[in-house]
């Protein structure tokens, strides 16, 4: 059924990496980020690789859960990759006439491939052991200075709230428009096109009429409950940093630093 | 000759995954044409995802679905559309399918589909709209603006226009006020009656059960618990009861004075009986 | 005070509409009572209802809530955490991802101290029989657990009166009872007063008293017992009464000596059985 899928592919735990404060999470996930993009060396990008395996290991999460969302960047990876393969100038191994493979070319798409998996992994970790309203509560909380140069902070993560929250619910009532409008006879697989985009129109139609019913009745609802935006409001989820917050920030900024250092003592292999 | 036929009809949702969830457990069945049928069986009973393999609109996991004889998931992907409009199925609040701009339109949606010809689609229009009580000036307003009684028998209309010889409704009076409830259930009895054709209703109101089916299938944990008449249906109201399911008042209390000895006739389902069973109790009495 | 809620003379008109909504209501809701209102789509029931926590204000009259003109703009939310508002669909009023932070939702609003939400979050789940989903996404649960989810979001700001619009129609008969139950519970264990507005007959009957509306206006005002009594009445305002009720007057009307006021099965069998030993 389509209303199984859920957002963000959370997969609850109680995991030292599941248990790190959002907030926390979102910067150490932006550190690891510039941790990525760094190395210049085989050498940094396998310890990278090596660290991004060791979180998996703490959070409990199979390594082999990557693959799913490495996916649909799939086609991507491969097509830059045979570019590179045959692209790059260098020492020749082989040799097929119109074009040739180079060692550096091997190397360097080596490099990419993995940073590529390994950029996938990390940031999949941040959505498999953190709840979307952890989350979406966190950036809230993380950019809540930027109000006062007049981003609507508090606005944006309400909306992300009420789109997680209702995302199930409208793909339930889709399922059920397509439902009743095929009992009517509707043909949305046939046809050209033309046709294929009219035939949403049975859908749409519904479908928007009724989500507009909906944020109606929300809004009063909300209204009801006192709803007047994010001033004088407080949380009941408090955020509060540990002394587990604290080290693994350390432990990260180690490691970026270690990466950086590995840059100056190794060769880069981008010449 | 049965209308609808299952055999060991089974349906599993997202087989393979860690929701997969058996909704129907070998049901076999055999609809006759021109039954009044009352579904019923509390939420998540099969109930729902049964009726959708009544027009094709779900496979079977595994076991048959005949329509008329003819086996559904054997005749090829074309002909399913064909099935669809022999059986015509109303969802739940039906309304909220509406989608075109006049409520002419939208209920010509179903014939248009059929392929038929312009004339043969305002015939059906008509006919449809007459069934539910729409007048002609109605079916130039738009959908949206009609009240909300309105909208559900235009709804309804639009797939009395398709001409079904099986219709399905799945509680067609879900939350409707008290006339507008007696409106609807009237005019389905009276289509039933003139068109001579099987209707299958799903509801969660006994007494209107009770007072249309002739026959009562009742669903429970994805099997068929029982098809029969609706008054051996309703002879044991404890089992149904015990399914989370109820009995109309009346028949509650007839059962509970049968119980106490006071009583010792066949289940009483309608006010009519009712009245009829204490009349000759009191009599009775009177004689002694 | 006595009464929670004060309507006087109130007449409501839809902006842009020529006919009165509502026409010069005056009723009050005694504290602590179990109020139902009846009358048929387009009766004016809901607009009705949407006075008692300034949603919309009168057109002439007045409405008042525990004393506070509802028309005092910069009282709206002393008037909102006195009278709290359960709806019809249970999907449309849930605002959070999480049964515990939908029930915080008003709270967080009103600015709340976090320690307290937590306990006033945790105790109104408690009431509703709520607190084992408290972790639980809303659309994984029934009908009626959400409508549960949402009488304790209203609970949690300790509104001292819930009006809830015909918060049972869509549900299936299960919901229906748990909400009801619910309903019964906060009335009689927690003092909290209840305005239902619905459609069933059965759940009416359960209340202390009946409105009756039509067009508008208040035609009906009394207890169970006499309302359901006036069948004819009812009938030609669109209305129904229970079957066990009905069943009476039929029997009445045959000349068997059924007393009037009969609402629930248990009483209908006990009559009969006091004629049956009478005749005897």
């Amino acid at each position: 059924m389509l209303k199984d899928i859920t957002i963000g592919q959370y997969f609850a735990g109680d995991s030292l990496i599941h248990r790190l404060d959002p907030r926390i999470k979102l910067i150490l996930t932006m550190l690891y980020i510039a941790m990525v993009f760094i190395p210049t060396n085989p050498a940094g990008l396998i310890a990278v690789a090596l660290f991004v395996v060791a979180c998996y290991g703490v959070s409990g999460i199979s390594l082999s859960t990557v693959r799913r969302s490495l996916k649909p960047i799939l086609p991507i990876v491969v097509f830059t990759t045979i570019l590179n393969i045959f692209f790059i100038e260098g020492r020749v191994l082989v040799n097929l006439g119109f074009v040739q493979i180079t060692y550096e070319g091997l190397l360097v798409s080596a490099l990419m491939v993995l940073r590529i998996v390994c950029l996938i992994a990390g940031t999949s970790l941040l959505t498999y052991t953190t709840s979307p309203i952890a989350l979406t509560d966190a950036i809230e909380r993380l950019f809540a200075p930027m109000r006062r140069i007049g981003v609507p902070v508090h606005e944006l993560a309400m909306m992300m709230t009420i789109a997680l929250r209702f995302i199930p619910t409208l793909i339930e009532e889709t399922d059920k428009i397509m439902a009743a409008q095929k009992a009517r006879g509707a043909d949305m697989e046939s046809g050209g096109l033309v046709d294929r985009v009219r035939a949403l129109i049975p859908i749409l139609v519904p479908l928007f009429v009724s989500a507009f019913r909906r944020a109606l009745d929300l809004a009063t609802a909300m209204e009801c409950r006192c709803y007047r935006g994010g001033e004088g409001r407080t949380r009941m989820r408090q955020m509060q940093l540990m002394p587990r917050d604290m080290v693994a920030l350390v432990v990260t900024v180690a490691g970026l630093a270690g990466v950086i250092m590995l840059n100056g003592w190794l060769p880069s292999v981008y010449g | 000759m049965a209308v609808i036929k299952t055999e060991h009809l089974t349906y599993i949702y997202g087989a393979g995954t860690p929701y997969e969830k058996r909704a129907l457990d070998d049901i076999n069945l055999s609809i006759e044409a021109g039954e009044f049928v009352g579904v019923i069986g509390h939420t998540g009973s099969g109930k729902s995802t049964l009726i959708q393999h009544f027009n094709a609109l779900l496979k079977p996991t595994s076991g048959k679905v005949y329509i008329d004889g003819v086996d559904v998931w054997a005749a090829g992907k074309a002909a399913l559309q064909g099935f669809r409009f022999d059986v015509g199925l109303v969802f739940q609040y039906p309304e909220h399918q509406l989608f075109e701009e006049t409520v002419y339109k939208d209920i010509a949606f179903g014939p248009r589909n059929m392929g038929l010809s312009e004339r043969e689609i305002d015939e059906r229009v008509r006919e449809a709209a007459h069934y539910v009580g729409l007048t002609e000036a109605m079916l130039d307003h738009s959908p949206f603006e009609i009240s909300g009684g309105q909208k559900r028998r235009a709804a309804i209309a639009g797939v009395l226009s398709m001409r079904p010889k099986v219709l399905i409704l799945d509680e067609p009076t879900a939350g409707l006020d008290p006339r507008g409830r007696d409106q609807i259930l009237r005019l389905i009895a009276d289509y039933h009656r003139t068109t001579g054709s099987t209707v299958l209703i799903v509801s969660h109101s006994m007494e209107d059960v009770a007072r249309y089916a002739s026959r009562i299938l009742i669903m429970n944990n994805a099997k068929v618990h029982a098809y029969l008449p609706v008054r051996e249906a309703f002879s044991d109201p404890e089992v149904l009861m015990n399914m989370g399911l109820s009995v109309p008042p009346i028949t509650r209390v007839f059962h509970r004075l049968s119980q106490k000895g006071l009583y010792s006739g066949p289940e009483v389902l309608t006010l009519e009986e009712g009245k009829a069973a204490l009349k000759a109790m009191l009599g009775g009495a009177k004689d002694a | 005070m006595d009464n929670i809620i004060q309507t006087e003379g109130l007449s409501f008109r839809y902006e842009g509409s020529d006919t009165l909504a509502l026409n010069n209501i005056t009723l009050s809701i005694e504290r602590g009572s179990f109020v139902a209102v009846l009358g048929h789509n387009g009766s004016g029931k809901s607009t009705l209802a949407k006075h008692f926590n300034a949603i919309l204000t009168p057109t002439e009259g007045s409405c008042h809530i525990d004393g506070i003109d509802t028309r005092e703009q910069d009282r709206l939310y002393d008037i909102r955490r006195r009278v709290g508002m359960v709806f019809q669909n249970p999907d449309n009023q849930i605002v959070a991802t999480l049964v515990e932070e939908d029930v915080a939702f008003g709270l967080e609003n009103l600015g709340v101290e976090p320690q307290e939400i937590r306990r006033r979050v945790d105790q109104a789940l408690e009431v509703v029989g709520m607190e084992a989903f408290k972790l639980h996404a809303p659309h994984q649960l029934s009908g009626g657990q959400k409508q549960r989810v949402a009488i304790a979001g209203v609970l949690a700001m300790r509104t001292e009166c819930i009006v809830f619009d015909e918060p049972t129609a869509m549900l299936d008969p299960r919901g229906r009872a748990e909400v009801m139950e619910a309903m019964k519970h906060l009335n009689r264990n927690h003092g909290v007063t209840v305005v239902l507005i619905t459609h069933f007959m059965d759940e009416a009957a359960q209340c202390d008293r009946v409105v009756v509306m039509d067009s508008g206006s208040v035609v009906l005002d009394d207890s169970p017992e006499r309302v359901f009594t006036q069948i004819g009445a009812l009938r030609s305002l669109g209305l129904d009464v229970p079957q066990v009720t009905e069943f009476a007057d039929l029997m009445r009307r045959s000349g068997i000596n059924l007393p009037e006021g009969i609402l629930t099965e248990e009483a209908c069998v006990a009559e009969i059985e006091k004629l049956l030993t009478a005749r005897q």
